[in-house]
């Protein structure tokens, strides 16, 4: 086959397309179908999915890591400048179009079951599909404008589904909390977007990078000090926190459990927040090593300040909505360590298992009616299909072995401390260390989770008595993600950890370390800003690789342990570490003050500022209207007045003064004749004189 | 010849009219004697007898003209007039207008006069009026001052083209009635005959003026 | 200078012209108005006269004294005709008092 042709070229606009049209039809349509046309969105979605998984191995299994192809036209032209919309499709595409319509597929089939019922059934679909396509479309995009057009939609799409049941006030605050969040992150995207067209011209990936590596931003000015093309990265990494629940764009995500949870499951959990991530990834050749900084930083501190929230959730939905932001926490992390490969396989496995965590989680909530998972318990009895499945999820989160998390989470943490071990410096200890406090608590509030709600006597006897497991519909997808919480998919082989190293037993079904080596940052821009990850340092690398081994499987394994001892054994006492870390647990659970911090000053200050603004109408603007209207009135009085007295005046005086005159000189017509001929003569008299004179 | 102005016997009660000596002939010396300084005074600066008259006859004029304006009585102004039609008839024959005088003393004296005494005696309340506005004495006086003034001045100052010999030996003189008959009817026909019109259209329009009343009075008083 | 010459006569004629206007405006009878009227007529005629008499043309001046004093009589009778009939309407002859026409 040729390089950089697609056996199928029309394959990726067609999955784009499907779910669209999909979304339309059920929104005009969907009430008049039989089962409110559940099905047409289902099977769009799983035709994209077969669509996918023939380009998928068009593309990847083709065995080109460099592969790239790439389709334009000219959308916009103005002046010299043109801007196109266009496909782009690499390996990474292709890995994230099974992803998508995958995992897609199966929300699809497990909504059939859950909102079965739902006054807006067909509509729900609806936003789902288009939710589809929006993020197919980040997906194939070739260029960042049509990036961010797609990536607006997907915001939409979410805050359509959070505020699914608008009816519901908290709905509507996280609805509206989700898009204005995420729009302060656009800024940033926008002006990064900026910048980059400013100095490149065009939004291309490709030419942006070829403009990287041609020095291109390197003739421009900074500012601030700081180059542009740091500047450009920072910024449309922006837009990548606020998409991905980064600190301190992240307190739209746990009220984004507002909405079903199977749409949580899919936008919240797999893929919407991962589009930041993915985001990132597409950029990466123009990633400075300052901007990367940025981004290792911010993701360390996500990661561990979810975690940390996590511990004290009681609301199932809650702690995988943290458990969500601490991962993608990871991720950046990640990518910021010079990980391009880990940072995005953990995309994948995350993917996978946080998805299925939210669909069981969706299953038992659907079973008992209720989130609190203070009221749970027992529940590993009477619904064991949806415990295998949340039990599998749980173990790849925590990072156990043979499990696909472990594998990624893993390479992460070697790619972090492999940086430190290059360039030992404490900027690259912290997040090393902090992700490994975070691995462990990661397993903890997890584990938690699976022995308050599976294990343990019920404790709400009446709830319990109701429960019982989902039907085949809601299992059926749980089983099917769950087989890809399997180590084996992802790497092609059970790795089985052993003291000198990992003993990896090659399995036939996926190609062998297939993400390790299909999944790698372009070409074009390796070396000009010094990323690190292609600076192999084989003996370090080793290092570290045993090292986080080791030193995952024993976080992991005290997180299990100490759950286990807090909620089955009940050897220690919730409720005394409670007590004792009354502070700690206060600042946990008001979620370490950001939104508290948030309300108070910018939605109160935006409130007195409203208030003020208003009063400025109120008083100035209407005062001057009125002003104007006064004065209008009073000028119009006094033009009246004058009007009145003047004008009238004038008019009045001079017809008095002429009827004046007039009887004054009618008197001299006083009908007496001699009094004439006196006047006659005297006026002669007069004329003559004054003539002589 | 008209007769001097009647020295009333009231002037000087010790003569009667004419200046005769009433009481005695005292009064006769006295008047010889004080009469003949005046003769001589007359004789020695004015030459002639018809100058003295000329200017008695010009004094007399003036003084009743002056009496018609200022006499209370209208009958007594009427007369008054009459005087003064006889004086200007008088000044007539200085200028060798004979016929005129005749003329004037006919008509006014014979016509205009009676016609004027009917019209007093005819409307009544004639007795009892008072002599002028009080008001406009004063602005009258004035003008009648102005008017003679500028008339005096225009007389005075002006050189006046007069024929030679005039006002001399030839003050009565020619026959003036033929030459003034021949004018008429020749040369001021026309003048004639509309005076003629004029006369009798004043003497119809006079008729119909009166007729009118006098028949509405007659119906009134019916 | 001689006495009789042209001056004297014109200024008798005005002296006479003179009284004559002074009696038609302030005097309040209306037949003295007529009164001065004739006073004034015989003041032109006697100016005519004079001027007759002291110009070239001897009598062509008499012949204008004539239609003067033709016309003064005329007049006077429409005078005496217009005065009896407003004192019929009116009552009164005194001219102050006859001022229907103010205005």
């Amino acid at each position: 086959m040729e390089t950089n042709q697609l056996m199928h070229p029309w394959f990726p606009v067609l999955i784009l397309a499907l779910p669209l049209l999909a979304s339309v039809v059920q929104l005009f349509a969907g009430r008049r179908l039989p089962r409110g046309g559940d099905w047409v969105s289902t099977l769009m979605i799983l035709a994209g999915f077969v669509l996918s998984l023939i380009t998928f191995a068009d593309v990847v299994l083709r065995g080109d890591p460099g592969f790239r192809y790439e389709r334009a036209f000219n959308w916009i032209s103005f002046g010299s400048v043109n801007v196109t919309m266009g496909i782009l499709v690499d390996n990474l595409t292709a890995v994230m179009l099974v992803l998508v319509t995958g995992i897609s597929s199966c929300v699809h089939v497990f909504s059939m079951f859950y909102m079965h019922g739902d006054r807006r059934y067909p509509l729900y679909f609806s936003y789902l599909s288009f939710f589809c396509f929006s993020m197919i479309g980040i997906v194939i995009s070739d260029n960042l404008l049509m990036t961010f057009m797609f990536w607006e939609l997907v915001g939409y799409s979410s805050y359509a589904l959070i505020g699914f049941w608008f009816e519901r006030e908290a709905a509507a605050e996280a609805q509206k909390k989700a898009f204005v969040v995420n729009r302060v992150g656009d800024v940033g995207f926008l002006i990064g977007l900026m910048i980059i067209f400013y100095v490149v011209g065009d939004f291309r990936f490709g030419r942006i990078f070829e403009a990287a590596a041609n020095g291109t931003f390197d003739r421009s000015i900074p500012i601030f000090g700081l180059p542009l093309v740091t500047l450009a990265g920072v910024g449309i990494f922006l837009g990548a926190m606020g998409k991905s629940a980064q600190f301190p764009f992240h307190v739209w995500l746990p009220d984004a459990m507002e909405g079903p949870t199977t749409a949580s499951s899919l936008i919240h959990a797999a893929t919407m927040v991962a589009a930041g991530v993915f985001l990132t990834a597409r950029i990466y050749p123009i990633l400075t090593p300052e901007a990367l900084i940025f981004i290792t930083y911010v993701g360390t501190f996500t990661a561990f300040m979810a975690a940390t929230i996590a511990l004290v959730q009681s609301d199932i939905k809650r702690v995988l909505a943290y458990s969500t932001i601490s991962q993608l926490g990871y991720m950046m992390l990640g990518l910021g360590s010079g990980g391009y490969t880990a940072g995005l396989a953990h995309l994948f496995t995350h993917a996978f298992f946080k998805c299925l965590l939210f669909l069981c989680a969706g299953s038992v909530i659907h079973a008992l009616h209720t989130q609190d998972m203070f009221r749970m318990g027992g529940l590993r009895k009477k619904m064991p299909v949806t415990f295998a499945a949340m039990l599998m999820g749980t173990l790849a989160i925590s990072g156990v072995p043979l499990f696909s998390g472990f594998f990624s989470k893993d390479a992460i943490l070697v790619q972090a401390l492999y940086r430190y071990f290059t360039e030992p410096h404490l900027l690259r200890l912290l997040p090393f260390v902090f992700g490994m406090g975070s691995a462990a608590l990661t397993a903890f509030y997890m584990f938690r989770l699976i022995f308050l709600t599976f294990f343990g006597k019920p404790r709400d006897k009446k709830i319990y008595a109701h429960a019982h497991e989902s039907p085949l519909l809601a299992t059926a997808p749980l089983c099917i993600l769950a087989v890809f919480t399997l180590g084996f998919f992802w790497t092609g082989t059970v790795d089985i950890p052993v003291p000198s190293g990992e003993v990896k037993i090659p399995v036939g079904i996926v190609k062998q370390g297939w993400v390790q080596e299909m999944i790698v940052e372009p070409a074009i821009a390796a070396g000009h800003y010094e990323n690190p990850s292609l600076m192999e340092d084989e003996p370090a690398h080793k290092k570290a690789e045993h090292l986080v081994e080791g030193l995952s499987i024993l976080s992991a394994s005290f997180g299990i342990l100490l759950a286990w001892l807090i909620y089955i054994r009940k050897a220690v006492s919730a409720q005394a570490i409670r007590r004792r870390f009354r502070l700690t647990v206060l600042f946990l659970e008001n979620l370490w003050y950001v939104d508290r911090l948030y309300e108070i000053v910018i939605v109160r200050g935006l409130h007195r500022w409203n208030a003020l603004v208003f009063q400025f109408d109120q008083v100035i603007i209407d005062g001057l209207v009125n002003a104007m209207g006064c004065s209008g009135e009073w000028l119009s009085r006094g033009i009246g007045c004058f009007d009145r007295v003047v004008i009238d005046g004038a008019v009045n005086l001079t017809a008095t003064v002429s009827q004046s005159v007039g009887r004054e000189f009618s008197r001299l017509q006083n009908g007496k004749i001699q009094g004439y001929v006196f006047l006659g003569i005297l006026s002669l008299c007069l004329y003559i004189l004054i003539g002589v004179m | 010849m008209p007769s001097d102005p009647p020295i009333k016997s009231e002037d000087r009660p010790d003569r009667g009219i004419g200046g005769q000596a009433r009481s005695g002939d005292r009064g006769m010396t006295g008047l010889v004697i004080g009469i003949n300084p005046l003769i001589s005074w007359i004789r020695r600066n004015i030459m002639e007898l018809k100058e003295v008259i000329f200017i008695m006859i010009a004094l007399t004029t003036v003084v009743s003209g002056w009496l018609v304006v200022s006499l209370k009585n209208i009958i007594h102004s009427a007369f008054a007039l009459l005087v003064t039609f006889f004086g200007v008839g008088g000044l007539f024959v200085y200028v060798g207008a004979d016929f005129l005088a005749a003329t004037q003393i006919l008509i006014y004296i014979g016509g205009v006069m009676i016609l004027v005494l009917f019209a007093i005696m005819l409307s009544e309340g004639v007795y009892n009026i008072s002599l002028f506005h009080r008001a406009r004495v004063l602005p009258a006086l004035l003008v009648l001052g102005a008017v003679p003034y500028i008339l005096f001045r225009v007389i005075m100052e002006a050189s006046w083209h007069v024929r030679s010999g005039a006002g001399g030996e030839e003050v009565m003189g020619g026959n003036t009635t033929q030459t003034i008959g021949g004018l008429l009817l020749g040369e001021y026909l026309l003048p004639f005959e509309v005076i003629s019109v004029l006369l009798l259209s004043a003497l119809v329009g006079s008729v119909v003026l009166i007729r009118k009343e006098v028949g509405k009075r007659r119906g009134k008083a019916a | 200078m001689n006495i009789i010459s042209l001056q004297s006569y014109l200024i008798i004629s005005a002296l006479l012209f003179s009284f004559g206007l002074f009696a038609i405006i302030s005097r309040k009878n209306a037949i003295s108005v007529l009164l001065g009227f004739e006073l004034i007529m015989n003041a032109a005629g006697l100016n005519f006269a004079a001027f007759s008499h002291f110009s070239d043309s001897v009598i062509h001046g008499q012949v204008f004294t004539i239609f003067i004093i033709a016309l003064a009589a005329a007049e006077s009778a429409v005078i005496l005709a217009l005065i009896i009939s407003v004192y019929q309407k009116m009552d009164t002859v005194q001219i102050d008092e006859i001022d229907s026409l103010k205005g």
